[in-house]
């Protein structure tokens, strides 16, 4: 080895190694504070890894000083804030996967007996004959087949789903505020909604435009985030603030669409036996009055529980020859108000 | 462990290279054996003896062939059954036995054969080559004595280029085998290559994989018939900056080491016709083809027949080793029938007009990726049906192209812009400038940054 005293003739190695240096004494440093909630395999990932991770979410080294050593509860989950395409949620879950599962090991064990007692007893099978009280006549359903032109004061909100819909659904009409990683927890705070060629929130964008209809999709992208209960309780808000802005409009929640059976098997967080759950819980959100719960997993399950796996590419979204099934389901499930 | 995941670049890659230059200088061939083998390992850890008994075989073969002379075709005969039989055994059993079972379906025999399921061992495609063309040169007397246990393991294994080559004869390194001049210049300049290749394929490739993803997710039956030409041109751009990627990071790896690996590429979308597009385009395996079966098959020296029948032969299989289905084979057909009828009729036309020759490349280049890319032919007949308007599509959302192309726009710009030489031209002027080493600090972070958040796709390349 010469040439040692010749900076010029290794600076980039230099700046390399001392980078790396720099970024693991950070991630070190911020071990208990900014990056607690960061585990790497420290066999396979450096420890810097967390510092870059946390910069993506909005957790900078600087917090080291201003945080005290549990830090605050990320609020934003912005993995799953996609720009690229409908593709781009399930990537966004890949990348926030690790990060989620501890966050859900830990919340499973909090919650791990509420659940259990709650859970064997309350199929989704219970839970629909409780919806349907014995006493009314079974026949009689709140929804009626429609036409296209029952969703032109329709407004569609949802994630990648439903941008997935505002694309192939052929219906030029219903507005959509839909986008890409769209949360319970950031509905109000993006900006999703365009009225009159001006982008802004869906809080200002309803208090601006007057729906017939409103049709909510959202669930998938925080499955791994909260509890059930905590999201039950979070939709029932952005439930209540969308009544507050259109107190005249029909509400439907749509229950969170499945994933294949190949992708439920194989992921922890993102199956279809957690998606029951919730929409176990938001379908107790209804009233059958001006808030009704429909589930579109109905006729596009198949024996499997899931969607087929002809109908997926990426076992998360329907592939645009599919979409009929779900605009036909909306067709069928319209509700008309008694004037 | 592919090059790009932090795994090798913090872990494997700085570790090997801390022993490697600790041992002493006359040991480091034997640290680079037992890494190289560790690579593989934590790669593949059942394939392991595998490639120990290729290795070994091959070697008491080649040691028999340079002591009996005599004998030498048998010994020649028996390592390409060996080394054939057990790429064929591995890669291509299962495609044998679906048609089989096919054509039995066809003649309603009862009995199906058993499907068996195997994954394709790490690398083998690329270093059964590369002992295939070892073996054949000591048997052309181009190697002799020189050929140590030793060295031959290391050519063989060398982590550098066992998952994705470049395939690189043992001539070609032979030297650098038995003696090596390290100065922490090559370490400098081998860092530059791995960062260009790291960035090509992080920063540019993966994202415009993401749009072959999107196109997939909405389901080839649906796409637009711009869309569909938008999709084969990102999936062109993807394969290029992928493996172009991949094998700057090999050579810098390897640079680093003390090797010169061969150059893959040579800005093969810069070229006028098929025939000079394959010579630019991976272009160690076109070596290979070109060394030890279109001039061994007799190449153009027999008359137009033979050329046709020799220029088939290679082109058959060249698509089978890309992959085991039948749209590599159709894909291998096409080439050669657009190289013969280029040799035949229009490349001199092609040679002369420079217009003529980008609107061709540019019309045929994304037709021929397609067929590689997609392995059903029913939903290859589809893609291509749309790209042709002859398939009437399932809910096409006519202005879908609109939406992807503003989103991919930049990435296109990049990715078209490194199929230039303009790129290379001025990193050779101005990489050892201080903006040129800052730059590719900061090309290094952005991609570890991408690498951190899991956006990674796998190698392309990886299966084959």
């Amino acid at each position: 080895m010469k040439h040692l005293g010749d900076f010029k003739r290794y600076r980039l190695l230099a700046l390399v190694l001392l980078s790396s240096l720099a970024l693991s004494l950070i991630g070190f440093a911020g071990k208990n504070t900014v990056y607690a909630d960061d585990t790497v395999d420290i066999l396979k990932a450096p420890q810097l890894m967390v510092v870059l991770e946390g910069l993506k979410q909005g957790r900078y080294p600087w917090g080291i000083l201003t945080l005290g050593v549990r830090p605050a509860e990320v609020s934003e989950n912005p993995g799953l804030i996609g720009e690229t395409g409908i593709t781009k949620e399930t990537e966004g879950t890949k990348e926030t996967e690790a990060m989620k599962e501890s966050e859900a090991l830990k919340e499973s064990e909090d919650n791990s007996q509420e659940n259990q007692a709650v859970e064997p007893e309350q199929t989704e099978a219970s839970v629909e004959e409780e919806k349907s009280p014995p006493s009314e006549v079974p026949n009689k359903s709140p929804f009626t087949r429609v036409d296209e032109s029952y969703f032109d004061d329709a407004l569609f909100i949802g994630d990648s789903r439903t941008v997935g819909l505002s694309q192939y659904s052929n219906w030029k009409n219903p507005a959509y505020y839909a986008d890409v990683g769209l949360t319970v927890y950031s509905v109000f705070d993006k900006k999703v909604a365009t009225v009159n060629g001006e982008t802004m929130t869906i809080d200002q964008a309803l208090k601006r435009q007057k729906f017939g209809k409103i049709y909510i999709m959202l669930g998938i992208n925080e499955l791994g985030r909260g509890t059930t209960e905590t999201f039950a309780k979070k939709y029932s808000e952005v439930i209540g603030r969308i009544k507050e802005l259109q107190p005249d409009a029909i509400i439907f929640i749509e229950g969170i669409m499945g994933v294949s059976k190949k992708k439920s098997d194989s992921d922890p967080i993102f199956n279809n036996r957690n998606i029951q759950e919730r929409n176990a819980a938001i379908q107790s959100l209804a009233d059958d009055t001006s808030l009704f719960y429909i589930d579109v997993n109905q006729v596009i399950m198949d024996g499997t529980g899931g969607i087929p796996s002809d109908y997926t590419f990426d076992n998360v979204h329907l592939k645009a020859a599919y979409y009929k099934i779900w605009t036909e389901f909306l067709m069928d499930h319209g509700v008309i108000r008694k004037p | 462990m592919a090059f790009s995941s932090l795994e090798f670049i913090f872990r494997f890659f700085p570790a090997f290279l801390a022993l490697y230059y600790l041992a002493p200088y006359k040991h480091r061939n034997k640290v680079l054996l037992i890494g190289s083998l560790c690579f593989y390992a934590l790669g593949d850890f059942r394939y392991l003896p595998l490639i120990l008994a290729s290795v070994g075989i091959n070697y008491l073969i080649v040691r028999q062939m340079i002591r009996h002379r005599d004998h030498e075709k048998i010994w020649l005969l028996l390592s390409l059954v060996y080394n054939i039989g057990t790429l064929f055994f591995f890669k291509y059993s299962n495609f044998l036995i679906e048609n089989i079972n096919a054509i039995a379906q066809v003649f309603h025999w009862e009995k199906e054969l058993p499907v068996l399921n195997l994954s394709l061992p790490l690398g083998i495609s690329f270093y059964t080559f590369q002992v295939i063309s070892c073996v054949i040169d000591v048997y052309r007397k181009e190697i002799g004595e020189e050929l140590t246990f030793l060295n031959f393991a290391t050519y063989v294994t060398m982590f550098p280029k066992i998952l994705s080559g470049p395939i690189t004869s043992y001539g070609e390194i032979s030297e650098e085998l038995s003696v090596r001049k390290y100065i922490i210049f090559k370490l400098e300049i081998g860092l530059r290559y791995f960062i260009l290749g790291l960035g090509m394929k992080v920063l540019v490739a993966d994202r415009i994989g993401l749009l072959w993803n999107d196109i997939q997710t909405i389901g080839f039956q649906s796409i637009s018939t711009p869309l569909a030409w938008l999709g084969s041109l990102a999936y062109s751009l993807q394969i290029y900056l992928d493996f172009q990627g991949y094998s700057l990071m090999a050579i810098g790896v390897g640079r680093m080491l003390g090797f010169h690996l061969p150059a893959n590429f040579n800005h093969p979308y810069m070229s006028k016709s098929i025939t000079e597009f394959w010579r630019r385009w991976h272009m160690t395996l076109g070596m290979w083809f070109r060394s030890y079966v279109y001039i061994p098959l007799g190449g153009n020296r027999y008359g137009l027949k033979r050329l046709a029948a020799n220029l088939f032969a290679v082109w058959i299989l060249t698509g089978l080793w890309h992959g085991a289905s039948w749209n590599f084979v159709l894909w291998g057909i096409l080439l050669f029938l657009l190289i013969l009828l280029e040799k035949l009729f229009y490349k001199p036309l092609l040679d002369r007009s420079k217009i003529l020759a980008r609107l061709y490349m540019l019309f045929v280049i994304p037709v021929t990726w397609i067929i590689f890319a997609v392995n059903h032919l029913k939903d290859l007949m589809i893609y291509l049906g749309r790209m042709f308007g002859i398939y009437q599509g399932v809910n096409v959302n006519p202005n879908d192209y609109v939406r992807y192309f503003s989103q991919y726009k930049w990435i296109f710009l990049i990715g078209g812009f490194l199929c230039f030489p303009y790129g290379k031209r001025i990193f050779n002027r101005f990489q050892n400038s201080w903006a040129c080493t800052l730059f590719l600090l900061a090309i290094f972070w952005y991609s570890v940054y991408f690498i951190s958040n899991g956006a990674n796709n796998p190698f392309l390349y990886f299966k084959f």
